[in-house]
């Protein structure tokens, strides 16, 4: 097409864009997804409108060629010499078909999936504040209907929800209504409201997991002294390492943490010379380890050193020790999980965890949220079933954290090959907050604990609320069951994904991701193709009208994109099916270079009859 | 004249290369839809599959030979009511025809029922409904070392469980799964070829195969029957969507009037589902059990063809004068 002729169809083309946008973005916005408050209808009307536009891209840029084609080339001033229309009417134009083929692979592989993302966001959050609009509605029924201490209690977590759901929508109406009722009463009531309190929920979790800090130094001295008398040296090291930290002018608790590591290092010199040669031992390390928390990371370097040197009672010692102290009460509070709820998250998840000749390990998990404090798990179940078809164990858990074992130590488990990356079951809630942790009193609730419905043989399980994970913790993310669909996930991760083993080893078939690469796969060259052929069908079927057509044909132009629409869709379905049969039949690689061959064959054919409708 | 006499020769030739074409892509999407599993299926599955695919896409096929011949009337003429005649004496007989012979040829159901290992992939997850499954070892008909979870909204106190065996068996034509121990779930597939298990169509695909469904449905309803009413029924379908071809000729603007036409037949499914569930609904309550409710739709569609064609002789020339097309 001549510049000339670009500069006047060009508009055409990117008007018509716009203006099917813009229809679909007041048809979003006329009809809102009933699942999201009005606080997100704008934003979620622009996404809506966005999502449809690239899923619809393919009939629109037809449309928009075939009007251009058929409607607004003026065929008077063409030269019709031979070949002279191919270059007046197709040649520049290709070029932008390029360009906007690649702008549409952009979308499809980047753009879309974080569309859908931000609206499946939207419809999460006005969830979360509806629900916490209710909870608070109903702390504050139940504050009107008690007295006292209970009142007051009633109110305080009201105020907490109602302040969690305006912070998520700052506009809800109600409940600036309700909070202002709520703050008025919490005044009648007279109650003082703490910075704690005001803060909202997300922050508590962190307040629990610095829980150690919050204790006094002197506590953890006192506690360091009292183990170190009863020669506890690993534990005493730990607790007077962690006074130390506290409060640095605590050089008692320095003293005794050296003492306690002098101890320590002299339990068997020569084998622990070897040992500090193998395993890169050094002090530091030791101390950030145990300071942090990383109990399964020493844990697992004795039971590396007990592998060693089977018959040093000092190891064995130590290991029990740790054991005793701090892996039997290797825990995680129930404040860290408590708003699971209400975070969005990835349900239904179903995968097999270990197998090997002997047992095979399932692991469900209702509901996984993946916050800045971690990778949280909601209603577990773990199965353990023996090749002779026995229930070894089977672990149902309401809640799991995954826990990570320094790269840096060499971690063994029971019976199975060593991962560093397990999942922590064992939920508790913790009383006495501000007081020591060694005088923390826990609870094993029944609606938090795990309770094991089959119990695994003794001594199968060393930890046995501590469950190693085989998968990588990124991969759990694929591992759904049910009605899933692949729309958050882009093109490039589902072929990853597709290439790797450990989904197959999770129990997955790769047919249906298969099928979605392909069939995604192929969209591009549709594209190109249905907007080739459109060039030659608009130029036969133009209008042989002198001036412009009647105003009627006029008017039924909006409807053009919805027949074409249908029509597209006819043809990507077809495509969808005839290649998804391929894929299953020859696996994905084979397909994909089938698919590639028959979507250029396709493209060249488009091209020749364009050729032939032009040099007619 | 002896443009209009080559009608039935290309409609007929159009006809036979979309229905290999059509039926192609149905079979293949019975085999997709249904997760039947390619390496398992025998010569007599596929026969079954192909003959009642055949069935399914032929009036489908005809429409599209229909419209693909439309281009051939507005390119070279020939005669108005000769064309139209001829036109409607071939799409009836090959209609009426086809439907005749491919429902006669088509076994009523698969005489070897598929089994579970036709159908459910060993050491991966199944999902059916609300249940996913793993299946550690399949043979025939017969499961082992089954692991259940039953991921269904509603209050339960556990989600996996384990079964050593199962077993399936077929069950007023479904294949049901019961599984051994202390398990009460039971698993049924439905044997429907023509329901597919699972696949997921868009909104506007969705739409308008259901409506056309609903029209196939009712000419496979009218096949069994096999009485004058069946071959009336191919008769209104195959004169109404002939009668349309006057919308190619509406305007001076080609493209107009095939995306005009295109969005006529696109109504006429839909008019067709709501008539069969909202309006005959309706009548069948004002006269029950009257023997004229079921030619209503044949009625209903010789009347609108009849309409589309005294508008074609008296307002619309027969004749599109373009070297072009």
């Amino acid at each position: 097409m001549s510049k000339a002729s670009f500069g006047k169809t060009g508009p055409v083309l990117f008007g018509c864009y716009i203006f099917s946008f813009l229809i679909l973005f007041f048809f979003s916005l006329i009809f809102p997804s009933p699942d999201v408050m009005k606080y997100f209808y704008l934003d979620n009307a622009f996404k809506w409108a966005l999502h449809y536009f690239i899923e619809f891209f393919i009939p629109i840029n037809a449309t928009a060629i075939l009007l251009i084609y058929s409607l607004f080339i003026d065929t008077a001033r063409l030269n019709y010499e031979k070949g002279a229309l191919v270059r007046q009417l197709v040649s520049s134009l290709l070029v932008m078909f390029m360009i906007l083929t690649v702008l549409y692979i952009i979308c499809l592989l980047w753009i879309h999936p974080q569309i859908i993302t931000g609206i499946k966001n939207n419809e999460t959050k006005s969830k979360m504040s509806e629900d916490y609009y209710t909870l608070a509605t109903s702390e504050v029924l139940k504050s009107e209907n008690s007295t006292g201490e209970m009142k007051e209690t009633y109110l305080r977590s009201a105020f907490l929800y109602i302040e969690s759901c305006l912070k998520i929508n700052p506009n809800y109406e109600e409940a600036k209504t309700l909070e202002k009722d709520i703050r008025q009463k919490i005044m009648d009531t007279g109650i003082r409201l703490t910075e704690e309190e005001i803060t909202p929920a997300g922050k508590e979790t962190k307040q629990n997991r610095d829980f150690i800090k919050e204790a006094g130094a002197d506590d953890l001295l006192k506690k360091a002294r009292e183990l170190y008398d009863r020669e506890k040296y690993f534990s005493a090291y730990y607790y007077a390492a962690m006074a130390y930290q506290l409060d640095n002018r605590l050089l008692d608790a320095y003293t005794l943490s050296e003492k306690a590591m002098e101890k320590i290092k002299s339990f068997d010199l020569s084998k622990k010379e070897e040992a500090i040669k193998d395993l890169s031992y050094n002090k530091k390390d030791w101390y950030r380890k145990i300071v942090s928390g990383e109990f399964l990371t020493v844990y697992y370097y004795f039971k590396e050193l007990e592998t060693r040197y089977p018959d040093d009672p000092d190891i064995k010692d130590y290991l029990q020790e740790i054991k005793e102290e701090f892996i039997d009460n290797y825990t995680f509070f129930y404040d860290e999980v408590k708003h699971i709820d209400y975070i969005p998250g990835i349900y239904n998840i179903l995968f097999i965890n270990y197998t090997d000749e002997k047992r095979t390990e399932f692991i469900y998990i209702h509901k996984m949220v993946n916050v800045i404090e971690g990778l949280f798990f909601k209603d577990m179940e773990v199965l353990t079933v023996s090749s002779t078809g026995e229930v070894i164990s089977h672990l149902k858990a309401p809640f799991g954290k995954y826990v990570f074992v320094d790269p840096s130590s060499i971690s063994i488990m029971q019976g199975s090959r060593p991962t560093k990356h397990h999942i922590n079951t064992y939920c508790i809630r913790a009383y006495n907050k501000g007081i020591s942790p060694v005088d923390y009193k826990y609870s094993t609730d029944t609606d938090i604990s795990p309770e094991y419905i089959v119990k695994p043989p003794s001594g199968s399980r060393e930890l046995p609320y501590i469950i190693p994970l085989y998968p990588d913790k990124t991969m759990l993310k694929n591992f759904q069951v049910g009605n899933i669909s692949f729309d958050k996930t882009g093109l490039l991760e589902l072929f990853f994904l597709s290439l790797d083993k450990n989904y197959e080893d999770a129990g997955f078939n790769r047919t249906k991701i298969n099928r979605e690469i392909i069939s995604r796969f192929t969209l591009p060259f549709i594209f190109l193709f249905i907007s080739l052929l459109s060039i030659s069908i608009g130029w036969a079927c133009r209008s042989r009208y002198l001036a412009r057509p009647p105003v009627l044909t006029l008017i039924f132009i909006p409807f053009f994109p919805v027949v074409v629409a249908f029509l597209t869709r006819l043809y990507i379905l077809s495509q969808r099916i005839l290649f998804g049969f391929i894929v299953i039949l020859l696996d994905l690689i084979p397909a994909l270079i089938i698919c590639i061959v028959f979507q250029s064959i396709a493209i060249i054919i488009a091209l020749i009859v364009i050729a032939g409708k032009l040099t007619k | 004249m002896k443009n209009s006499i080559l009608l039935p020769a290309l409609l007929l030739f159009y006809s036979i290369i979309l229905l290999i074409l059509f039926t192609v892509i149905f079979v293949f999407f019975l085999v997709i839809s249904n997760h039947v599993i390619i390496q398992h299926l025998s010569m007599h599955t596929i026969f079954y599959y192909i003959t009642s695919s055949l069935v399914e896409v032929l009036p489908a096929t005809i429409l599209c030979a229909i419209i693909i011949t439309f281009f051939h009337i507005l390119k070279k003429p020939g005669n108005r009511i000769l064309s139209y005649l001829f036109m409607v004496i071939t799409a009836t007989i090959l209609l009426a025809g086809g439907t005749m012979i491919f429902s006669l040829i088509t076994p009523e159901k698969l005489d070897e029922p598929h089994t579970l290992s036709d159908l459910i992939q060993e050491k991966s997850f199944t999902s059916i409904d609300e249940t996913i499954f793993f299946t550690g070892e399949i043979e025939g008909n017969t499961l082992y070392n089954n692991l259940l979870a039953d991921i269904s909204p509603r209050k339960k106190t556990q989600v996996l469980s384990y079964a050593p065996e199962a077993y399936g068996r077929q069950q007023d034509g479904n294949l049901e799964i019961a599984f051994a121990g202390n398990i009460r779930r039971r698993i049924i597939i439905e044997n429907d070829m023509q329901k597919a298990r699972s696949f997921d169509f868009d909104f506007f695909t969705g739409e308008l195969l259901s409506s056309y469904s609903i029209l196939s449905g009712e000419l496979r309803k009218l096949t069994l029957k096999g009485n004058v009413e069946f071959y009336l029924f191919c008769f209104a379908f195959s004169f109404l969507f002939i009668t349309t071809n006057m919308f190619m000729r509406i305007s001076k603007w080609p493209l107009f009037n095939f995306i005009f036409l295109l969005f006529i037949i696109t109504g006429i499914f839909f008019l067709y589902k709501l008539f069969n569930s909202i309006i005959l609904a309706e009548f069948t309550k004002l006269i029950p059990d009257s023997g004229i409710l079921p030619l209503i739709p044949v009625i209903g569609m010789f009347i609108l063809g009849i309409f589309f064609f005294l508008f074609d002789i008296i307002f619309i020339p027969f004749h599109f004068k373009d070297e072009e097309l």
